[in-house]
């Protein structure tokens, strides 16, 4: 089958700079839930703009359910990959909610008659509908993150990368962004594959495979479970485990089965004296 | 010096477009202490610190900063002085970056406070120091750092006026791990170094790890103001309340309390947890094959509560 | 936390906030087009009543308006004074050591203020009742005959929105950078002018620096969304006159008719 993304051989350097990227290899499965994770300055990030062709890489190929991108093939291609940035304010392009969502519809050229219930789907999927009037302005940061959400999703696209989307907010914010994919991830299964890069080991946990990339190398590429017994190494790149690995260490144990903090105190709770 | 508000209301606006932000605050900033300011988005934290250094005048009652009084009534002129008091670190401070170099950033505090250049520049490398910028870093354009190293630059601004107290508004927010450990580190030396610090954070581990009081703020009033332990020894329903979370630590000893466990005091740490639920664990025959043994078998516990998701 | 009523967009559902928003801008041309010409009470009493029909008709409260006209009470002030003082003509009304105030230029005054007035009231009107999309793309589709002579139209348009769309965030911007370089010392209101207008740079650099930043994010988020060229995309909001509009333009052509026939008598 398929990969949805394969990343074969890249070589990148940004300008006047050492090479960031080299020979660098991966390749994401169809319906599949990846999590890119790495310290600030990694490529984590880099890696997202090489695929969509926001940057050009020097050498290698990256190629989107079989379709190698290229100047020529770049639409094609950014019609089935979607993508979250990090900072609410500077992608949010029009002037109320829905307008915004409007936006990409309106380049894609689809008929103004079939915008209105397309944009309110996108809307309700992220819990937005009633705000579909708002200004930007008026909204916080974690629900103009759920309206760049929606303005993907309008989209209908294969693959939506989350580039550090939840890295500006709050907690609840982040808490409502990180439910609503994994309702559109429960919701979609395998026609929608999930990269989301990030720094969170919670929201890494989510996902079905990390990896972790450290100065432009591939250092792991596995599930959570058996990534997350390698705390030491994991600290060593600049990186923390999710709290129930850590408080596993204090107890003396490596269960890989207890990711969750739930998940261990119900196990704890049937040890207890 | 002694922060005290006393009686403060403030509003955005006048007349019908009034906007109450505080309501009625009485306060102390301890000193030598970090306080930590805590509540949802639009309780009023970032308008509340902006009073501590005289950004914003109270629309009623009276801020007391050291040998200051300010009211509503106070002359802009006379609170620059306070401004070298009480230092300000705004969220994604790297935002306010101007200069060519690094160094001229970093002296621009303490010129505009007075300082002879030479000292300045003196002030500015050792606040350079202090972040983990060295010599190479001082000729640079600021605008050619990574973003962490930004931040470091913007702190150190701040550092370099050498305030008694500083105020903090989320200093971490986007950081990674590392370079919120190194922050954390940061804060508790100015403590050791006698400063006092005012802490804005979203992270109730940052706050669990540092603060030695706590002030809780809800739609604009002070709505807790006490220790760290006595704040996180609320029952949970008191914070989902106050649309807060507790730190990962105190969320789950208290889901094991919940389950008959008994716990003699609040854990700050994991390792402090650990040793507390040990002690209360009946580890079956076999201690260590037990505790490991879903190591090789994998499968035997269900994921399925993990959601539709997670297919295997 | 903003009091400025002119040019904000108030949200509501009276009469005027259905028309398209190419009639109402052609409407307010034509009736500031029309008062330049006003030399007599009975056309601005025409005028005023024409207003203060429009003005109903957006179903907001008079207060609403009145807090616009009054940040700008100041300069009405400063312009009846002048022409006050600078009228000449006769007969002399009263003299006040070397100003002599004439009957003129009272009269004048009084009709300065009245148009002043009614222009900016007029405006309001257009810009509380459109939301600032509609009038970039109400500019847009009125423009339109220009793109014969090459003129980017729908770029320029998309630009309009865009940086309408920035206004509230820049200010929020400026605001904060305001705050952290007061809080390092800065202060604008003390020293030489030289001195002071260096004291700009700290300000002006990170909004610069910032503007730019948000302007790359907002390129690289436009282009994933499918952004190519302004040029054939289709439209979310599509603009389209209606019966209301008909209407409007009759009420229009009824003062147009009315205000000449006032103008002429």
């Amino acid at each position: 089958m398929t990969d949805a993304i394969t990343i074969k051989k890249l070589t990148y350097a940004y300008p006047d700079q050492e090479a960031l990227f080299k020979d660098f290899n991966l390749s994401v499965a169809v319906g599949e839930w990846l999590a890119i994770v790495g310290h600030n300055g990694s490529g984590k990030s880099t890696l997202a703009k090489l695929i969509l062709g926001l940057l050009d890489f020097d050498e290698g190929q990256v190629t989107v359910f079989g379709q190698v991108l290229s100047e020529q093939s770049l639409s094609a291609i950014r019609r089935q990959v979607g993508m979250v940035f990090q900072n609410p304010d500077n992608q949010f392009v029009g002037a109320t909610v829905a307008d915004d969502v409007a936006f990409g519809l309106e380049n894609h050229q689809l008929p103004s008659i079939e915008m209105p219930a397309k944009i309110e789907r996108a809307l309700k999927q992220v819990g937005m509908a009633d705000f579909a009037d708002r200004e930007p302005h008026t909204l916080s940061g974690g629900q103009k993150q759920r309206v760049a959400m929606a303005s993907v999703l309008a989209l209908e696209p294969k693959v939506i990368i989350l580039d550090e989307a939840t890295a500006m907010l709050d907690p609840e914010g982040k808490q409502a962004l990180l439910q609503n994919l994994k309702e559109l991830k429960a919701r979609y299964q395998d026609e929608l594959t999930l990269i989301m890069i990030t720094h969170d080991m919670e929201e890494a946990a989510m996902a079905d495979r990390v990896a972790v990339i450290d100065d432009g190398r591939l250092v792991f590429d596995e599930k959570p479970e058996t990534l997350f017994l390698k705390g030491d190494r994991l600290r060593a790149l600049g990186l923390a485990q999710p709290f129930a690995m850590d408080l596993q260490k204090s107890l003396g144990i490596m269960n890989p089965s207890y990711l969750t903090t739930q998940e261990l105190a119900t196990w704890l709770s049937t040890l207890k004296a | 010096m002694v922060i005290n508000i006393e009686g403060v209301d403030f509003a955005y606006g006048t007349g019908k477009q009034e906007v109450p932000v505080l309501k009625d605050i009485q306060l102390t900033i301890p000193e030598n202490q970090i306080t930590a300011i805590i509540g949802q988005t639009g309780s009023g934290k970032s308008t509340l610190v902006q009073q501590l250094n005289a950004l914003l005048k109270p629309t009623a009652g009276q801020v007391q900063i050291g040998q200051h009084l300010v009211t509503s009534q106070t002359k802009e002129k006379q609170l620059t002085a306070i401004r070298a008091e009480v230092g300000m670190v705004f969220q994604f401070p790297e935002a306010q970056l101007f200069a060519p170099t690094v160094i001229e950033d970093v002296m621009y505090g303490p010129l505009n406070f007075g300082a002879e250049p030479k000292d300045a520049r003196a002030a500015a490398e050792k606040a350079l120091t202090q972040v983990g910028l060295d010599a190479t870093f001082y000729d640079q354009s600021p605008f050619n750092l990574s973003g962490g190293q930004m931040r470091r630059v913007a702190l150190a601004g701040v550092l370099a006026m050498d305030p008694q107290t500083m105020v903090f508004d989320e200093p971490a927010a986007g950081l990674d791990p590392a370079g919120q450990e190194e922050l954390l580190q940061l804060l508790k030396d100015l403590r050791a170094a006698g400063k006092t610090i005012v802490l804005i954070s979203h992270q109730m581990e940052q706050v669990l790890a540092l603060a030695d009081r706590v002030v809780v703020m809800n739609d604009g009033q002070v709505a807790a103001d006490e220790t760290v332990t006595a704040l996180f020894e609320r029952p949970q329903s008191w914070f989902e309340a106050q649309h807060l979370d507790l730190p990962e630590t105190v969320a789950f000893q208290k889901q094991l309390a919940a389950a008959g466990f008994i716990f003699d005091h609040l854990a700050k740490t994991a390792d402090d947890l650990a040793e507390q639920i040990n002690d209360q664990i009946d580890w079956p025959k076999g201690n260590a094959e037990q505790k490991n043994g879903a190591l090789t078998s994998q499968s035997a516990q269900p994921t399925s509560d993990k959601g539709g998701f997670r297919h295997e | 936390m903003n009091n400025l009523v002119i040019g904000q967009y108030v949200p509501g559902d009276g009469l005027l906030y259905r028309l398209d928003p190419r009639t109402k801008i052609l409407m307010t041309i034509v009736y500031v087009f029309l008062l330049v010409f006003a030399n007599d009470w009975q056309s601005y009493l025409w005028s005023a009543a024409f207003l203060l029909t429009a003005l109903l008709l957006t179903r907001q409260g008079l207060g609403l308006y009145w807090r616009g006209i009054k940040p700008i009470l100041w300069l009405i002030l400063f312009t009846v004074v002048l022409q006050l003082l600078f009228s000449g003509g006769t007969p002399v009304l009263f003299t006040f050591g070397p100003v002599k105030v004439t009957t003129p230029g009272l009269i004048n005054a009084v009709y300065v203020v009245v148009r002043f007035v009614l222009i900016v009231l007029m405006s309001t009107i257009l810009t509380i009742t459109t939301a600032p999309t509609a009038i970039a793309s109400a500019i847009e589709s009125l423009l339109k005959p220009l793109k014969f002579f090459r003129v980017p139209v729908a770029e320029l348009a998309l630009m309009l929105s865009i940086a309408l769309r920035f206004v509230p965030l820049l200010m929020a911007e400026t605001d904060k950078i305001m705050k952290a370089q007061k809080s390092r010392g800065m202060s604008l209101s003390t020293g030489s002018l030289i001195k002071r207008a260096k004291a700009v740079v700290p300000l002006l650099v990170p909004l610069f620096v910032g503007a730019l930043q948000r302007a790359l994010d907002l390129a690289n988020a436009m282009e994933v969304r499918g952004f190519e060229s302004a040029e054939g995309r289709t439209r979310y909001r599509e603009l389209s006159y209606g019966r209301d509009d008909t209407l409007a333009f009759f009420a229009t052509l009824i003062f147009a008719i009315g205000f000449v026939w006032l103008s002429i008598l």
